[in-house]
Order: C-alpha cells, then sequence, then structure tokens
C-alpha cells in the first residue's frame, strides 16, 4: 500500500470525489482514479457516463487521427512524385544533348548547379544503359566504376519513389528513379534522392497536429464529459438518494426536477409512486390499527378459550370416552343381538325336537304303551336337546366374556367357533361357508375381539347374500401366511359394495340398512380392534363378485412392538 | 591580335551594381558619372544577375531616386567615346581587356585599381591539364587535338593564344582540331576527363575544386605546364577625373558588398571572394607576360 499527498480539497469536485483534509490516498483503493482520488461508490454511473462518452469521443478522434494520418501521408507521397518527375524532366529537358552527345562533362557541371541550387535535392545518379553510372552529390561526385545489383533492381520501365535509408547514402532519403526515353529509344535512368526534410517535417506536422487536436479533445472530453456525465448522472443520483430516503421510510421527500425528458418523467412517475406509498401506507396503518383492535378482541376471546380450555378438553375427553364407551356397548349390544338372533336359531330346531318328544309322549300314553323304556328314551333324547341347547348358552356367554389378554390363538379355530354359533342361521338361509388355511397357524392378540371382529364381518356377509341372493351364495375364508404376518381373507359373492361407500364402510354410524336393522358401528369397531388393540390392518375390496374383507395380524409379538 | 569581344558578364553586371549604389548615395540633383561596362565571365544565368541586380537596387536605393543605369556595351569604340568624352569615373575590365587597351587606358588611369578575387589569392595561375594515359608532356603535343576552353574568361583564351603562338604562326582554331566552348572551367576539366577533349585550359583554384569534388580526377588528369599567379580576373580602374567624393563612395560601395551579408551573398552569386584595392603596379607582371597581345 502506497500513499500519497494531496493537500486541500475541491469543492467541485466534491460530489463526485473524496478528498481527505491531509489527502492522503490510498492506491489499492478499487474505487481511486489514476490520479490516487477516492470516489464514492454511489458515483459509479457517473463515472461510467464519463468514461462512455469520453471513450466514444476519443475513440473517434483516434479513428479520424488513424484514417487522416495515412491519407496525409499518401498526399504527401503524391507530392513528392510529382516534384520528382517535374525534376527529372526539367533535369534531363536541360541535360538531353549532353545526354544524347555523352557529354558527361556537362551532364555533371548541369546536375552540380541543380544541387547547388536545390537543397532538397540529395544527389542525383545517370545511369546510362551503355557506360558507367555517375554519381552527383553536392559537394563531390563520382563514376561507379563496378556494377551494382541493387540499383539495376530500381531500374525498370516504369518510374518509382520509395524510401531508402543508408543506401547511396548516410541518411534517409526518397529516392525516385526515372526512365530517360529519347523517341522512344531507351538512354537510361536518373536516380534523384530527395531530401526527406520536409516530407518528415510535415509528417511531424501531421502528427503534432493529430496529438493536438487528441490533447484538445481530451482537455474538451474532460471537460464536456464532466458537465455532460453530470447533467445526466446528478439527476438520477439525487433520484437515487430520494429513494434510499423512500426506502427507510422518510414519504416526505418530492422530486423537484422539472425536465422535458425522460428523466423528468422519471421524476414525475417517482413522484407519483411516492403519494401512492404515502397512501398506501395511511391505508396500511388504519388497517393495522382495525386489525390490533381485532386481535385484541380475538386475543381477549381466545384467553377466556384457553382459561377453559384445560376443563373443556377434560370434557370432552370424557365425553369421547363415554361415546366410545357407547359405541363399545352398543357394539357389544348389537352383536349380543346378532347373537340372540343366533341363539335363537340354534334353539329354534332343538325346542321343536323338544316339542315332538312330548307331543310322542303325550301319544303313546293315549294309546297306553307309554312304558319305561319309552319314558326312559324320550328323556334321553330330552336331555340331549337341553344340553345341545345350554352349550349354546355357554358358547354365547364365552363368546361375550372376552379375556383381556393377548395371547397366542388359532384364528382357523376362532373362526370354526364363530361358524358353529352360527351353523343353523347359515343352513337355514342356504349360504355355504368354505374355511381354508392351517388350524396350526396362531396370531397373537384378543381372541375373544377377534371372533366379533369374524362375527361382524360375517353377519354383514349373510346380510348381503340375503339382499342379494345369488345363485350360490358362498361364504370364502382363506388363512394365509405371508412375511410374518396373517393374512385372512373374508369373501362373499353377495355383490360387494357400492364404490361410493366403499371408503365410508368403516365410518362410524355408516350403515345401508334402516336404522331398525343397526346402527352402522359394527365395521367401525372390527377396524378399531383389529388396527388399535390387535395393531393390525382391516380392509376391504371389491371384487367381481362381491367384497373381500382382509384382516392381517402379526404372528409374533415383537412385529407387533416394532410397530 | 584577337580582339576579345566577350565581356564580362558577371563584372558588368557587378558595375552596374556598384554605379547603381553610387549613384545612389549622390547627392539629389546629381545623375552621377556613367560606368562602362562589359561582358565578361559568363558564369552564371543572367536571370540570377538580374534578381542580384534588382535585390540591391532595391535595397540600397531606397533612399534616393536620382540615378540612371547604363546599359553595357560591347564595342570597344563606344567604349573609347566613353572614355574620351570624360563621361566615366570607373570602369570594370575584364583581365584580357585591360591587356589589350592598356595603352589606351594608361593616359587615364590613375593609381586607384581594385582588383575582383575570385579566391583568397590576389592572382591566378593557369594549368594546362591532360589525362594521365596519354603520352602528353608538353604543350606541342597538342598539336590536332581537342581542347576545351572556357571563352567567358578571357584571360584563357589569351594564355592558350599565346601558347599557341609561341609554338606556331598559328590560330588557335588553326592549330587545334577542334576548341569545344566549355561553359564553365569546371566543365572544361570533365570534358578532358570524360575524354570528350584532350586538353584543357583552367585557372589553378578551378582544378582545385574539381579536384575536391571527385578526387578522382587526380588520378586521371595531371597539369603538363603553368604559370605563375600573376593573372587578374578582372580589374577597377579609377580614371581621371573622378572626385573625391566618387572616389569616397566608390570604396565604401565596395565595403558595403565586402562586408555586408547582402553584400556578400551577392558576390558569392558571382563567384567573388572579395574585391581589393591594389597598387596598379602589381598588375604589370601580367601585362608584361602578355605585352606581345597589347592592341596598339
Amino acid at each position: 500500500m502506497s500513499w500519497i499527498r494531496w493537500p486541500g480539497r475541491t469543492k467541485l469536485f466534491s460530489d463526485y470525489f473524496e478528498i481527505t483534509d491531509l489527502g492522503r490516498l490510498n492506491y489499492t483503493d478499487c474505487h481511486k482514479l489514476f490520479i490516487g482520488m477516492k470516489t464514492k461508490h454511489r458515483n459509479r454511473l457517473f463515472l461510467k457516463v464519463f468514461a462512455l462518452f469520453g471513450f466514444f469521443v476519443m475513440m473517434i478522434v483516434l479513428f479520424i487521427g488513424y484514417m487522416v494520418i495515412p491519407l496525409q501521408k499518401k498526399s504527401l507521397q503524391e507530392i513528392m512524385y510529382a516534384q520528382a518527375v517535374s525534376v527529372s524532366r526539367s533535369i534531363i529537358q536541360a541535360s538531353s544533348d549532353a545526354m544524347i552527345n555523352r557529354d558527361f562533362g556537362f551532364i555533371v557541371e548541369h546536375n552540380l548547379q541543380v544541387l547547388k541550387n536545390n537543397h532538397s535535392i540529395r544527389y542525383i545518379l545517370i545511369s546510362p544503359i551503355r557506360g558507367k553510372r555517375i554519381f552527383i552529390k553536392p559537394a563531390s561526385w563520382e563514376v561507379y566504376e563496378t556494377p551494382n545489383q541493387f540499383l539495376d533492381d530500381l531500374q525498370k520501365d516504369q518510374d518509382q519513389l520509395l524510401f531508402l535509408e543508408d543506401q547511396l547514402i548516410a541518411d534517409r532519403v526518397y529516392h525516385f528513379v526515372y526512365p530517360i526515353n529519347f523517341s522512344g529509344i531507351e538512354w537510361g535512368w536518373i536516380h534523384i534522392g530527395f531530401s526527406t526534410e520536409k516530407y518528415d517535417y510535415y509528417v511531424k506536422e501531421i502528427n503534432g497536429q493529430i496529438a493536438y487536436i487528441i490533447a484538445v479533445s481530451l482537455s474538451l472530453i474532460l471537460f464536456l464529459g464532466f458537465f455532460f456525465a453530470r447533467w445526466i448522472t446528478r439527476p438520477l443520483l439525487n433520484l437515487s438518494d430520494m429513494a434510499t430516503q423512500v426506502a427507510s421510510g422518510n414519504l416526505e421527500v418530492s422530486a423537484t426536477l422539472s425536465r422535458n425528458d425522460e428523466i423528468g418523467d422519471l421524476f414525475l412517475n417517482f413522484n407519483q409512486m411516492v403519494s401512492a406509498l404515502k397512501h398506501s401506507r395511511l391505508q396500511q396503518e388504519n388497517y393495522k390499527q382495525h386489525l390490533e383492535l381485532e386481535v385484541r378482541r380475538r386475543t381477549k376471546e381466545l384467553d377466556e378459550l384457553n382459561k377453559n380450555l384445560d376443563q373443556r378438553v377434560k370434557l370432552e375427553v370424557l365425553r369421547r370416552r363415554e361415546q366410545e364407551q357407547m359405541l363399545v356397548h352398543q357394539s357389544r349390544l348389537a352383536a349380543i343381538g346378532e347373537m340372540v338372533g343366533a341363539i335363537a336359531h340354534q334353539w329354534r330346531q332343538p325346542l321343536n325336537a323338544l316339542g315332538l318328544v312330548l307331543q310322542n309322549m303325550q301319544l303313546t300314553h293315549q294309546q297306553g304303551r307309554l312304558d319305561e323304556a319309552a319314558i326312559r328314551r324320550s328323556i334321553d333324547k330330552s336331555g340331549r336337546l337341553i344340553n345341545k341347547m345350554s352349550s349354546t348358552i355357554d358358547d354365547f356367554r364365552d363368546f361375550f366374556k372376552p379375556k383381556k389378554n393377548l395371547e397366542f390363538f388359532s384364528p382357523y379355530l376362532s373362526i370354526e367357533s364363530v361358524m358353529e354359533l352360527l351353523a343353523a342361521t347359515l343352513k337355514n338361509r342356504g349360504i355355504k361357508v368354505e374355511i381354508i388355511g392351517d388350524k396350526q397357524t396362531e396370531v397373537y392378540g384378543y381372541k375373544g375381539e377377534f371372533s366379533q371382529v369374524i362375527l361382524n364381518i360375517i353377519s354383514n356377509a349373510i346380510d348381503s347374500l340375503l339382499e342379494n341372493q345369488p345363485d350360490n351364495p358362498l361364504i370364502l375364508i382363506v388363512i394365509k401366511e405371508s412375511q410374518g404376518k396373517v393374512l385372512i381373507d373374508i369373501s362373499d359373492n353377495g355383490g360387494g359394495v357400492k364404490e361410493q361407500n366403499l371408503h365410508k364402510i368403516f365410518d362410524p354410524y355408516f350403515t345401508t340398512k334402516s336404522s331398525s336393522e343397526g346402527l352402522g358401528i359394527g365395521l367401525y369397531m372390527s377396524k378399531m380392534i383389529i388396527e388399535k388393540s390387535m395393531h393390525g390392518k382391516l380392509y376391504a375390496k371389491n371384487y367381481d363378485k362381491g367384497v373381500t374383507f382382509t384382516i392381517e395380524l402379526s404372528i409374533s409379538p415383537d412385529l407387533q412392538k416394532n410397530k | 591580335m584577337e580582339q576579345n569581344r566577350r565581356i564580362n558578364e558577371s563584372f558588368s553586371y557587378l558595375t552596374m551594381l556598384l554605379m547603381i549604389f553610387f549613384l545612389s548615395i549622390a547627392k539629389a540633383g546629381n545623375n552621377g558619372k556613367i560606368v562602362f561596362v562589359q561582358d565578361g565571365i559568363g558564369e552564371l544565368q543572367k536571370s540570377e544577375k538580374q534578381i542580384a541586380i534588382n535585390f540591391w537596387d532595391d535595397y540600397f536605393n531606397k533612399r534616393t531616386k536620382n540615378y540612371s543605369v547604363s546599359s553595357s556595351v560591347t564595342s570597344i569604340d563606344k567604349f573609347m567615346k566613353h572614355l574620351d568624352g570624360g563621361k566615366i569615373d570607373y570602369v570594370l575590365l575584364d583581365g584580357s581587356n585591360y591587356i589589350q587597351y592598356y595603352h589606351r587606358l594608361e593616359p587615364n588611369l590613375t593609381d586607384e585599381a581594385w582588383l575582383v578575387q575570385r579566391t583568397e589569392h590576389s592572382f591566378e595561375e593557369f594549368v594546362l591539364l591532360v589525362r594521365q594515359e596519354t603520352n602528353i608532356d608538353h604543350f606541342r603535343q597538342l598539336r590536332n587535338t581537342v581542347f576545351s576552353l572556357h571563352s567567358g574568361y578571357g584571360l584563357l583564351r589569351l594564355y592558350l593564344e599565346q601558347l599557341v603562338l609561341k609554338t606556331s604562326n598559328m590560330s588557335i582554331t588553326d592549330y587545334f582540331k577542334e576548341i569545344r566552348d566549355a561553359k564553365t572551367e569546371s566543365q572544361a576539366i570533365l570534358d578532358v576527363y570524360f575524354s570528350n577533349s584532350d586538353a584543357c585550359v583552367v585557372a589553378k583554384h578551378v582544378f582545385d575544386d574539381a579536384i575536391e569534388l571527385n578526387p578522382a580526377i587526380k588520378e586521371k588528369i595531371k597539369i603538363i605546364q603553368r604559370t605563375e599567379r600573376i593573372y587578374a580576373p578582372a580589374i577597377y580602374l579609377a580614371l581621371n577625373g573622378v572626385s573625391k567624393q566618387g572616389q569616397q563612395n566608390f570604396s565604401r560601395g565596395v565595403d558595403m558588398l565586402n562586408n555586408t551579408i547582402r553584400g556578400r551573398q551577392i558576390l558569392d552569386l558571382f563567384g567573388i571572394h572579395i574585391i581589393k584595392r591594389i597598387d596598379p603596379k602589381k598588375l604589370q607582371p601580367m601585362l608584361q607576360q602578355n605585352i606581345a597581345w597589347r592592341k596598339y
């Protein structure tokens, strides 16, 4: 890091450049100009415009200079060429007799005089086709005794003008070669070396003028460019400042520039924008106040609500629990209802049989044939019938006293038990039941609740079959193991569930039956039991002839825990 | 004796200049005395002389308009008429005419003479030049050769005639096969150098200047004869009747020519080194050498 001292301030540039009191400047600062002044970062636009303006003007000037200088040089060369031709012709004309007569003395003398009178000519070389070359300079002359390939190469049919340096003389000259012809007969050539002093002087003049123009242009660029860039960027900088103030929250700013161009329009629009912003803010403030009031009110309500929330939550929980219990109770009652119906079905046949036994005893007595053997037979048969009815009660009672312990049980055997309970109903309805599976397959869960689920699903299947009256009503139960789970598919061919109801069948209180036929909580409870209590899955899916209810249960308690 | 009808052109113009000056500083109403001019060494083009005269005229005669210029004359008779009429204060003659008309002039001459010098030496020597490759060592061997001569310098011709007469009783045109007229003395040398002629006679300093321009000339050309340094290219002679004022004016005019920048430029134009006053007696050797060529 290097520092220079630049004492004092410059007010004119203070808007754009920052110079400290002590004038110490940092060259490594990326905002520094080439003279080391530190610019305010916000004035990059000014510098860009200034630099761009200056760059383009300078490019134009340099381009013009680049084009002009060669043209000028060419013009000078053409002038020199014309002069060279004129001088050559005049020399040849004056010396023509001497050349034809090969009076070289006259030629030398004449050309010495020419050189004496024309300081711009550095030498004249007479080169006859036959004979030796004579090289004449202002203060000497000589005869070239030996051939000179360089000069030979210059001597062509056409005249030519070229720059030579340190060839014939130790200096730079404009060498002109002119063929000498007399009446179409070639005599030789005349070489004239012209001083480039004037040419160099004029070129230097041109370069100087171009440099002067460039310097003036640069000064003008600096001067005009500064004010031009300032004229362009100052309003924008002011606008930028005002925008910054607006951004910081001050909406009392107003752009005062009055110009009849796009920048003027910009200022106008800015003012309009600020005005709109102010109006919007006012509206926002009002709305905010209104919102605050509303929030306060709602907050108050919320506070009130919060105060009773716990209590209300508790009450709600109790209510829900009661509801659930009621659902469970209702479900149980429904199940009981089902069971009672099943019991009635089961008992009808034995009761009829008992009636027949009594009727038979009466008849036999009337006929006088009622003896002890007949009475014993009747008693045995009645006993069997009563036992069967009693076992049915036990079965039902067991069914409604579910064990609350998790245990391993065979779903096959559980399903069989339920089927026995519903045997009479199924037979009476002509519904066939098939159970396919391994009796050894066991699951882990609540056996009794599982039986309730099966009962519910089977009951629904029976209802569906009764409603739709398929040709061969069938309930197919398939038990299979898969990836550590037991899948129990219960399918009926009762036509299936309507698609629009399929996703609702597990909702509580959803039913397609009349209110006297059911409450719609059976499947809901079944899903709760399988999924919540036994951590399994229960879902239904239609197939072409009916619906399949699938129960997924884990084989082992570990799998259940992992769930 | 052949009359030298060639007039020293440059000196005549110089005379005209001096005359202009002389007359320009004359008092108002005094037209002054006409100085007779003659043709002389034709080194320069007429246009350049005219420019010099115009310049001199413009430079020195702004103060007065009271002058008149006489034109040059070529005939000796006219000259003598003017001489006899006493209308001449100064006369400029080239060396050959001085020699030829000395006896006629002598009664009119004063002890004032001004020598026109082309070099730092008062007098010139002449050299006879031939090519080195030739076997010519003596003038006699130049019989029936081609000789280059600058006829504008009368003394050279006079000298040549003298040489010819010494060896034969012939004119120079008869003696030589051809006399080539060289426009300048240096061209005469070049004629010999380029074998366009066999010999030439020039002033020694001209030969030295030619060698300076091209040292090869010395390799190729040799001097077979040379004179003593006695020849004066041109002389200003004050004639009887010149006034003191006239002498002073002339002297001042010469001084201005010799010592002012413009004057020197004009002298350079004519190839003149200086105009210096001499004792007329110093012209005697030239006269003695050519005594046979006096016209009278």
